[in-house]
């Protein structure tokens, strides 16, 4: 039955836009579902559309275009019915509107990813195909599931691009942007099946819906290509070049996915991260050292070793996903962004296939979205007068690059917009207080200020950007997720945006050092390098501030014991080592009593809240069993900073920030 | 205290019949409901978290998961005393803002489990203006002992563990039970 009205469907949108015969298969897939129809309702609601039908047929309807309207209206009432049998309420399976919500989600993605490529390039046809397929997917799985609205919107918009697919209306200009926003809401109609889910009632309609499809089925009337230029339609004009072969998606063996609860998985990495633990501390323990040395012990332990670290790899894989989703939405966002300001960009992506943790990717959207904002907005010239003066062309470029760096992940913004003004940042800073008035600070050093609350520079607070806030919220979730950000920037060339994330949440190289008899961990991402400081690289001022003397900068000293109150330090041994670390621009020294190894290490909440505990980020189990506190650096620095600005001034003003080349 | 005007408490509210945890601190005895109790672990290493009150001794390894433990002589502004053989954590779970969380509790010695009826409970006694009685939910009389039956939710919100609101905690909400 449900076949047989699907077909139905299928051929009335065949029949909207085709001929007679059409519309004469259109009459029979009537009679055909007729012979099934059981239901009285049913039965009527057919008999009415055969007589539509054959009065459309003869050429004697006085209304062809009401009778249209009535004729769909009438399939959708039918499909209707045949969903919910009569006095039954709907039943939420949470598998079947749990794999759908998943699945529609995917072709939308997708969906906006071709409409995007069909936008750069409009010849691409088989882009509105793909397009055609994701939303006459999502079609069907809804009138499965009987959710009436996201049904009849996929439907108005498979018109729509039914049309296009044709060649009947081009696929450009305001046929796309109906097609986005038909993507958008049903990206919220999903959100709302998600919420019927967990709540089990339904959100109220939008009432912005009705709006969307009367204006999707006006797009169906779009103006004929013939009354149009023909731009649209994919090289018409045989002195053109012959079209490149829209490149075929490129065909990936299908691998069988399996889906899993996120939880799961995140309990089974963190099981397994307990498990690497377990095993460093069973392999390293004492009471083992003496039995294992050469025995079979021995070769056992090394294969439990190679086990865990296997097993440990790949927990690490299963949370790895592309950044290539995210990618994506950040291409629509630049799409609209652009559109919004009137200012044409080239928006180009590299990198889409590395791999990040999930966790990282869906905390960094956010920031990432900020500076694509901030660049569209601030950075790309206003008009393409400008960027003509200028040598470059009128279209802006923006490029979102992914890479992997060191162990970790870099992603990088560039735009060839005009660049950082340092004149109006650094006097932003004076006005501030941040520098004296006639200081020349280096351009690093200056232009760190943008990831200051509340420091804007930008004169006009549009719509988008520049109230001052965004970057140092930037800056802030980058830190979070112990990364680092930096920004890179040529006047009049443009700014570049680096962001080094770790690979993944889970785990961290960490550097165990000792202060007294308490241990301590450093993220080795924050570590520049390690300097067992000889008595004359070290200086001190006025007996307050303690430098260190690296090659010829200075970096402010400070005793870890002294600095975390560590009790029982223990006298100075002369065999300290001096952990360098940086953030943001800034670096200090710690002065540990040892360094006592690397560890890769799981972060663990202290169970209780840390602010107001500066310094300190979380617990690690170390691998003997204890707690080991995890150092952090960032705002280890922001404490220590005023100290070492009076340092600073003592030595005449002589600390050299590191510009990050 | 943010409740100091709600008191007297109603004992219908306070402490109700059941199985309680006793156990000793210095030469009183205390209890706590059965139910809040996770399990009772032996002192181990408890690592020093600096710049946290002297109330928090620090955080211990949970099998895997670090939890903070509070020293409850300095809660109770009792004199310190040093660890002995029977010095032992109470491992407790509270309900605080929608979420549970682990705390270990640092006792003299643990006792027995009681069962204390409806007719050995007695209400909170008014004390001068300086003994803070916010977290006791009542007593019992057993055998001529008094027992006190502590409220450990309000021990513990009381307490230095939370100095602010959880929506401004940690960056990362790692490892937090729901």
């Amino acid at each position: 039955m449900k076949d047989k009205l699907d077909g139905l469907c299928e051929a009335f949108v065949m029949a909207e836009v085709g001929d007679r015969p059409a519309l004469r298969a259109l009459r029979h897939r009537v009679d055909d579902v007729l012979q099934d129809a059981v239901d009285a309702r049913m039965v009527e609601a057919l008999t009415g559309l055969g007589r539509t039908l054959d009065r459309l047929l003869a050429g004697a309807d006085p209304d062809p275009d009401g009778s249209w309207k009535s004729v769909e209206e009438t399939l959708l009432v039918l499909q209707g019915l045949a969903q919910v049998p009569a006095g039954a309420p709907p039943e939420i399976d949470a598998d079947l509107f749990g794999g759908f919500v998943v699945e529609a989600r995917e072709h939308l993605e997708a969906a906006e990813a071709q409409l995007l490529a069909l936008e750069a390039d409009p010849s691409q046809v088989e882009a509105i195909h793909t397009v055609f397929r994701a939303f006459h997917t999502i079609k069907g799985a809804a009138s499965c599931l009987d959710l009436a609205t996201l049904q009849a919107l996929a439907h108005e918009t498979e018109n729509l691009l039914d049309l296009a697919r044709k060649g009947a209306i081009p696929m450009s200009g305001v046929a796309t942007d109906l097609v986005f926003d038909a993507v958008d809401a049903m990206k919220r109609l999903v959100t709302d099946v998600e919420t019927l889910m967990t709540s089990g009632t339904m959100p109220a309609p939008d009432p912005a819906m009705d709006a969307l499809l009367v204006r999707i089925r006006a797009g169906v009337g779009l103006p004929k290509p013939a009354d149009l230029e023909p731009i649209a339609i994919a090289n018409l004009d045989p002195e053109a070049p012959s079209p490149v072969a829209a490149p075929a998606e490129e065909k990936v063996p299908v691998k069988e996915p399996v889906r899993v609860d996120a939880d799961r998985l995140d309990r089974l990495v963190n099981l397994i991260g307990e498990l690497v633990i377990a095993e460093s501390m069973v392999s390293q323990s004492n009471e083992l050292r003496g039995l294992a040395a050469g025995g079979t012990l021995g070769r056992s332990l090394s294969q439990l070793d190679k086990i865990t670290r296997e097993l440990q790899e790949m927990g690490m894989s299963l949370r790895m996903v592309p950044v290539r989703p995210l990618f994506r939405k950040m291409a629509r966002l630049a799409r609209d962004v652009s559109h919004k300001l009137g200012k044409p960009i080239e928006f180009v992506t590299t990198g889409e296939e590395i791999e990040i943790d999930k966790a990282i990717l869906n905390c960094v959207t956010d920031a990432l979205v900020h500076i694509l904002r901030n660049a569209l907005d601030h950075g790309i010239e206003a008009g393409a007068d400008e960027r003509l003066r200028a040598g470059k062309p009128a279209a802006g470029r923006l490029e979102l690059r992914a890479s992997h760096r060191e162990g970790s992940i870099l992603i990088e913004v560039e735009d060839d917009g005009r660049g950082l003004d340092y004149e109006a940042i650094l006097a932003k800073g004076i006005e501030k207080g941040i520098f004296q008035k006639g200081e020349r600070p280096g351009e690093q050093e200056v232009f760190q200020l943008i990831f200051l609350p509340a420091f804007s520079t930008a004169t006009v607070v549009t719509q988008l950007s520049g109230r001052g806030v965004g970057l140092d919220v930037v800056r802030t979730s980058v830190e979070a997720l112990r990364g680092r950000i930096e920004v890179q920037s040529r006047r009049g060339r443009g700014t570049t945006f680096r962001l080094r994330l770790p690979l993944t949440l889970a785990l961290i190289d960490g550097m165990v050092i000792r202060s007294g008899g308490e241990r301590f961990v450093v993220p080795t991402l924050s570590i520049t390098r390690l300097v067992r400081p000889g008595a004359d690289q070290l200086a001190t001022s006025l007996g307050r501030g303690e430098m260190l003397l690296l090659q010829d900068e200075l970096v402010p000293l400070f005793r870890l014991g002294r600095l975390l109150d560590v009790t029982a330090a223990a006298e100075p041994t002369g065999s300290e080592v001096a952990v360098v670390v940086e953030d943001g621009g800034r670096r200090a020294a710690l002065l540990a009593d040892e360094v006592l190894g690397q560890q890769q290490i799981v972060i663990k909440g202290l169970g209780i809240s840390l602010e107001g505990v500066a310094g300190i980020s979380g617990g690690v189990i170390l691998a003997d069993g204890q707690v080991g506190l995890i150092l952090d650096v960032p705002g280890l620095l922001a404490r220590t900073t005023s100290l070492a600005e009076r340092g600073a001034e003592v030595v005449g003003g002589s600390v050299v920030v590191r510009t990050a080349g | 205290m943010s409740d100091t005007n709600a008191r007297p408490r109603d004992l219908s509210q306070g402490a109700a019949p059941g199985k309680y945890l006793t156990f000793g601190l210095g030469e009183e005895v205390y209890g706590l409901e059965i139910l809040k109790v996770q399990e009772i672990i032996g002192l181990m290493q408890v690592t020093r978290v600096p710049g946290l009150p002297a109330v928090i001794r620090g955080v211990v390894n949970l099998r895997g998961k670090v939890i903070p433990v509070v020293d409850l002589r300095r809660k109770f502004s009792m004199e310190s005393k040093a660890d002995t053989e029977r010095t032992c954590i109470v491992v407790v779970r509270v309900r605080r803002d929608g979420q549970d969380h682990t705390v270990g509790l640092i006792v003299d010695d643990v006792r027995e489990v009681l069962a204390i009826a409806e007719n050995q409970l007695e209400a909170v006694p008014r004390f001068s203006k300086d003994v803070e009685t916010g977290f006791l939910l009542g007593m019992a009389k057993i055998a001529q002992r008094v027992v006190m039956l502590l409220d450990v939710d309000q021990i513990l919100s009381s307490t230095e563990l939370w100095s602010m609101p959880a929506s401004v905690g940690g960056p990362l909400p790692l490892e937090q039970e729901s």
